[in-house]
């Protein structure tokens, strides 16, 4: 093969497989660009940034939704896994069901920022430059076919958003939090890069289809469980590398740099960090899981349960301290915060039945999963938009405050309402479907292990206190009478923000409502991960 | 299709109410009555035509990956509740209009009631337990509009709360309960599920199910120990007490046990648990009736009474019981009903409804006090009202009981005595007398607000003269829904000297006796509000502390904001677990070659450790920066020794850039001091090199996989023939991994631009100082 081949075949691959379907991200790159280059000529004095962000992420959204139909709307899969760029990435209906999520999310994050105005003029090109790198780095985490691309899309993820959380110039807490967040985050990294190594050094490739081809040939060879030192290597590597990933996801016990950093953040950034990286990371959970324990033999399905029931602690362990913490806030952003933890709870379940099930029965954990996160992107942005609503009109984040705004911004008001529902997971909002998918898929995950049946309890005593802190919000806000009604007089909520609450609210009503047309959509999905 | 339109018809009119107001103005609530009523008389027309178990169904798939399908389906019992629920839903909408006339919230108030409405008919005719489990939920919800509607009040707030909280927490116990009987028979539709009835029966899990499905209809039906709710539930304005918890809402449970019991009955734990619990709620409530003086306080407790009959007929499971149990259900819709709304009128003309602050209101509301009067007589269950046949057929039912019959006899009895005492405290107490100062203010009520009660009272006794014509047509085919095969029904007045009868005749004489010294006994009875302080309310208040002070003390704990307590965990944990899974299995190292140490690379690895040690223990920060950086030219020196020239290169320019950074940055320190104690420091230390050696051990334990060859062999054999190159270093950088040297240049660059914008913005300062 000559190198001229190689070059062309390198140019042909790239210009005619993988630019095309990588265009909702090349349209976010070079809104980045845009967005810096304005700030170099000085146009950005002539158009506002936030607009050409709301342009750029609705552009990306429309390109990702261009994609929704070839993989969908047949019905079958005309998208047979592609990599992308020489294997790195992959090209499959998770990816294109997870870039519509996020750049669906992106749009409705810019609109946010637009509303609120978190970020002046002055700031708004850096500000947005971070965020949409941040996604890039969500949109490259979720379709990562390459343990280095893993790396390197976590840290793209993350770095932003330690900037992200410092934004707030001037502000002890963001500046005290964004440290926090950077070295507790530079350690998981760390711990992610070394878990890396050694399933790399181990396996020799570092590519996830090929990991997948090699386990069965280093896993099982010898009796007993972990017998050879290859596969305690894999394993220590897998443990590691789940770490890392448990950092991004915030579970219990990589969750501590949760409620400081979102604490510090702003109610924006916070809505932010709790949704794209979180639901990125959980693609890129479920990507890991079947590459590393998706092959079909006996050693490798005992090593996918013995780690499935390892999450599903972690799963309760996280669920449980989210949930107790949040219970004795005040101050509702860290009260979300914390809620965001016991979300990510909730939603490991579905990876943990998945793996415990296995099979058929197993599927319905992943779609319960991907159910559960197009409707978390809404229902979790939702709440800190409303907070920041509140916020920009109260100059408030305290409960106390809430009180009584009833009256005055009632459409805001509704979607948190609605929100908190859903958050619980009461019917008509989507979060319980979301919820009654992953219950339902780890209960019959219960006949393989009674784990499952215990996590099950778990999550059930826990949505039960969900209850009684979600509703301390609500009942702030309509039952509660203000102490000092002057001060609620000028409040009001502006049209653009009444209609973002509504563009954020009403599809949390609408997935409980019609189930079908997207459990539909995620059964497929899954059903391509599995293969 | 039909079933399913009935059920969204008042969802879909609920949202025009707003609009409806503005056009009709008063009479808003007529018009919402009118949905009510249309269904009222559409299902009307199935009267008759249910009695021998024959249903009409209506199927649709929803969510069919998780088993839930919209299906409906109109049996007997399902046909006696939606008839209540409509024909009372359509007398409340009218008199919520006269009695809530002038409130600016009334469209919202009236669209809340209509959702509620969907809610509870979906209950009602649901065949798919999960579509039932959606509809109950809906109830919680709108319920909690309903209740709050009057939110300006502490009293209502509170109570909103609570009881929100508790039907919600027992609506996911009923969730889970559903979940798990969806399991074990394979299937949510209940006519399935009763023809696999024995299997379930017989499986391990049913106790777990039949546990969990109790708690959420005992919640929702406020069963001791869940009772606590219903009272406090009743700072809600009266026409949604009425209609919620009395009529409808808190019957959703005892409607629940019904359904299931062909499912679920029968075995010794429902039997036992559903009967004990009714019993119990039955004697609690109206013992408790005695410590109230608000009116509609003590009909709540009268509803808590009757709830638990209901429960304890259900539980029994015969034939009688059910028969009772039925006919008792709708004669406590009619007369509880209009007591309610009777209330309701005394509270909108005197502004009160304390027993103490009335009395002799009679004189200004003849009227309604009539209706008091007629609505008492049936429900103190006299000769010929129609409480009078409720109260016999339940008494027959429990002297027939298969078991226990004698104890809950007994406590039927005593409940009995305190019922007919309590009618005379709310039908009595109030109308007759000396004219008290509130009363003597007090007017005749509007008309809306006598009428509906009116007509709910001479129903009572309309039915009780004509109980076969009237009564019998609703109660056989639910009857025969519950039980599962045509029971002929005979209703009538007078069965001749039997053992009810008797019973009766002693509970009602005893009632009376009761009521005339009710100020004396009152003071015994106050007695049992001490058990309050220990009793299922404080109980609730008590958990939520608890959970409280738990929060509280593990967030503190754990979330302590120390970034040092939170990384000494991260590292204890992974160093734990890695370290465990050593020491179990055991370390076998692979003896290898290349393990034996040459004497350069000892010089490299201790050059590395010696200043890895001056970091940690220097004062100076630029000696601490420098021994960093001599243990960065460490690590390239050995990536040098083992064949990584390009990753040293890197590696070298990267930690030159990293010290120029730090020097910049030290402009802008405080001034260096020791924060740390010995302790700590010693803490850290052996934190610090536990991990160390955790992930040395690991790294030789990784060493002893030779599964693929190297790359560098790779490299050695391809250079000349494939790259044409004969210095491998040079053919490494320039050909193999081209593109990575191209990418590690411009990472420099960038670096590089990085140092010269910190030195362009440090410079000026440093050049002050």
């Amino acid at each position: 093969m000559t190198f001229e081949r190689l070059l062309d075949d390198l140019i042909r691959d790239t210009v005619h497989v993988s630019l095309p379907a990588f265009i909702a991200e090349l349209i976010v790159c070079a809104t980045i660009v845009i967005l810096l280059l304005g700030r170099l000529f000085g146009t950005d004095r002539i158009v506002t940034p936030r607009w050409v962000a709301i342009v750029g992420a609705t552009l990306a959204f429309a390109a990702s939704i261009g994609q929704f139909g070839e993989v969908f709307a047949s019905g079958r899969s005309p998208i047979e896994h592609t990599a992308l760029f020489t294997g790195l990435l992959i090209h499959d209906p998770l990816t294109v069901y997870m870039r519509i999520l996020l750049c669906g999310f992106l749009v409705l994050m810019t609109w946010l920022t637009a509303v609120s105005g978190i970020p002046d003029r002055e700031d708004g090109p850096d500000f947005h430059t971070l965020l949409f790198g941040s996604t890039l780095g969500a949109l490259l985490m979720a379709q990562s076919n390459n343990l280095l691309m893993l790396f390197l899309a976590v840290e793209m993820t993350s770095v932003p958003g330690y900037v992200l959380v410092g934004f707030q110039k001037g502000r002890r807490q963001s500046g005290e939090a964004a440290l926090k967040y950077l070295v507790y985050g530079a350690g998981a990294a760390g711990v992610l890069l070394y878990g890396t190594s050694l399933v790399a050094g181990t396996l020799g490739t570092a590519s996830l289809a090929e990991i997948a081809m090699r386990m069965p040939s280093v896993v099982g060879i010898n009796a007993g469980p972990l017998a050879s030192p290859a596969e305690r290597t894999i394993v220590l590597g897998s443990l590691f590398i789940f770490a890392g990933l448990a950092f991004k996801l915030a579970l219990v016990p990589f969750h501590f740099w949760c409620p400081d950093a979102f604490e510090g953040a702003s109610a924006e950034i916070a809505g932010f960090l709790s949704v794209a990286p979180k639901a990125a990371a959980f693609a890129l959970l479920v990507r890991v899981v079947q590459s590393l324990f998706g092959a079909d033999s006996g050693p490798i399905e005992d090593l996918r349960h013995a780690f499935g029931i390892g999450l599903a602690v972690v799963s309760a362990l996280t669920m449980t301290l989210g949930n107790l913490a949040a219970f004795g806030q005040s101050n509702v952003k860290r009260l979300f915060a914390y809620s965001t933890i016991a979300h990510a709870g909730y939603l490991l379940m579905g990876v943990a039945a998945w793996m415990v099930a296995g099979g058929e029965a197993g599927l319905r954990g992943l779609e319960g999963l991907f159910y559960y996160l197009a409707v978390y992107v809404f229902m979790n942005l939702g709440a800190f938009a409303i907070i920041a609503i509140i916020r920009n009109a109260t100059f408030s984040e305290e409960i106390d405050d809430y009180a009584g705004l009833w009256a005055r911004m009632p459409i805001v008001c509704g979607g948190m309402a609605v929100c908190c529902l859903s958050l619980i997971g009461i019917w008509p909002a989507g979060g319980f479907i979301g919820k009654f998918m992953v219950f339902a898929a780890s209960l019959s995950a219960g006949w393989v292990s009674p784990v499952m049946w215990a996590l099950v309890a778990a999550a059930a005593i826990n949505t039960v206190w969900s209850l009684f802190y979600y509703a301390r919000v609500l009942r702030a806000m309509y039952l509660e009478s203000p102490t000092d009604s002057d001060r609620l007089e000028e409040i009001e909520a502006s049209p653009f923000a009444n209609a973002l609450v509504l563009a954020l609210t009403i599809p949390v009503l609408l997935l409980g409502v019609f189930v079908e047309p997207l459990s539909r959509v995620t059964a497929f999905v899954a059903r391509s991960i599995v293969g | 299709m039909d079933l399913l339109v009935a059920v969204l018809a008042p969802l879909a009119v609920a949202p025009l109410m707003p609009l409806v107001r503005r056009f009709a103005g008063r009479h808003v609530g007529d018009v919402a009555a009118a949905i009510p009523l249309a269904i009222a008389v559409y299902f009307a027309r199935y009267v008759g035509t249910l009695g021998d178990g024959q249903s009409v169904a209506f199927r649709r798939a929803w969510v069919p990956e998780i088993g839930l399908s919209l299906s409906l389906r109109l049996d007997g019992l399902s046909l006696l509740f939606v008839l209540l629920i409509s024909g009372i839903g359509a007398l409340v909408c009218v008199y919520a209009g006269g009695y809530l006339a002038g409130n600016r919230r009334l469209g919202s108030f009236f669209g809340s009631l209509l959702a509620f409405m969907t809610a509870m008919l979906g209950i009602v005719l649901a065949e798919n337990l999960l579509t039932l489990y959606v509809f109950w939920e809906f109830t919680t919800l709108t319920s909690f509009l309903l209740i709050s509607f009057e939110h300006e009040r502490q009293a209502a707030r509170a109570a909103a709360m609570q009881a929100l909280l508790t039907t919600a927490a027992g609506g996911l116990c009923l969730l889970a309960g559903v979940i798990l009987l969806g399991l074990i028979g394979g299937s949510f539709e209940i006519t399935e599920l009763i023809e696999r009835g024995d299997a379930v029966r017989a499986h391990r899990l049913y106790p777990a199910a039949v546990i969990l499905i109790l708690l959420g209809a005992f919640t929702k039906s406020a069963q001791f120990p869940f009772h606590y709710w219903l009272p406090n539930a009743m700072a809600a304005p009266t026409p949604v007490s009425a209609y919620l918890h009395s009529a409808t809402m808190v019957k959703a449970g005892v409607y629940l046990l019904a359904r299931l019991s062909p499912l679920l009955g029968g075995t010794d734990l429902w039997t036992v648990t559903v009967t004990g619990v009714g019993a119990v709620t039955m004697v609690v409530g109206t013992v408790l009736a005695f410590t109230s003086y608000d009116m509609k306080g003590i009909l709540a407790y009268l509803t808590i009474n009757v709830l638990g009959t209901l429960t304890m007929l259900i539980g029994l499971g015969t034939e009688l019981a059910a028969e009772a149990a039925m006919i008792y259900l709708l004669a406590h819709a009619l007369y509880k009903g209009a007591l309610f709304l009777v209330t309701g009128a005394v509270d909108h003309a005197a502004h009160s409804r304390d027993l103490r602050e009335l009395s002799g209101l009679r004189h200004r509301m003849p009227l309604t006090a009539l209706i008091a009067a007629l609505a008492a007589l049936s429900m103190a269950g006299v000769v010929p009202f129609f409480g009078f046949l409720a109260k016999e057929s339940y008494l027959h039912a429990v002297v027939e009981a298969p078991r226990m019959w004698p104890l809950l006899t007994f406590a039927a009895v005593v409940a009995s005595v305190l019922v007919v005492a309590g009618a005379g405290l709310v039908a009595v107490a109030p109308f007759f007398g000396t004219l008290s100062e509130k009363a003597d203010r007090a007017h005749e009520a509007g008309f809306r607000l006598w009428f509906v009660p009116a007509l709910l009272a001479v129903a009572g006794l309309a039915a009780g003269l004509l109980p076969q014509t009237l009564a019998a047509p609703l109660v056989e085919p639910a009857v025969a829904a519950i039980v599962g095969e045509p029971v002929p029904l005979e209703l009538k007045l007078w069965h001749g000297v039997t053992l009810p009868l008797v019973l009766s005749v002693i509970a009602l004489a005893a009632g009376v006796a009761l009521y005339v010294s009710h100020e004396r006994v009152r003071s015994v009875f106050d007695g049992t509000r001490v058990l309050g302080g220990w009793g299922p309310a404080a109980w609730y208040d008590k958990g939520v502390t608890l959970l409280d002070v738990v929060a509280h003390w593990q967030t503190g704990f754990l979330q302590s904001g120390f970034l040092r307590t939170y990384v000494t965990v991260i590292l204890a944990m992974t160093a734990g677990l890695a370290g465990l899974m050593i020491t179990h299995f055991g370390l076998t190292f692979v003896e290898r070659e290349t393990i034996g140490v040459r004497w350069h690379e000892g010089i490299a690895a201790g050059l590395i450790v010696a200043a890895a040690f001056v970091a940690v223990r220097s004062t100076s920060r630029m000696r601490a920066v420098v021994a960093l950086t001599i243990v960065g030219f460490g690590v390239s020196w050995i990536f040098v020794l083992f064949g990584g020239p390009d990753l040293a290169m890197t590696q070298i320019v990267v930690e030159t850039l990293t010290t120029l950074l730090f020097v910049f940055a030290f402009y802008r320190l405080p001034k260096f001091s020791i924060l740390s104690d010995r302790a700590t420091r010693f803490r850290d230390a052996v934190l610090a090199s536990s991990v160390g050696i955790v992930m040395t051990l690991l790294i030789l334990l990784a060493t002893g996989v030779d599964q693929y060859e190297p790359t560098s062999e790779y490299y050695v054999r391809s250079s000349v023939t494939e790259a044409h190159g004969r210095n491998i270093v040079n053919v490494i950088l320039v050909d193999f991994r081209a593109l990575d040297t191209l990418g590690e240049i411009t990472v420099l660059s960038a670096a590089a631009v990085g140092v010269f914008v910190m030195v362009r913005l440090v410079a000026p300062k440093g050049g002050r100082s």
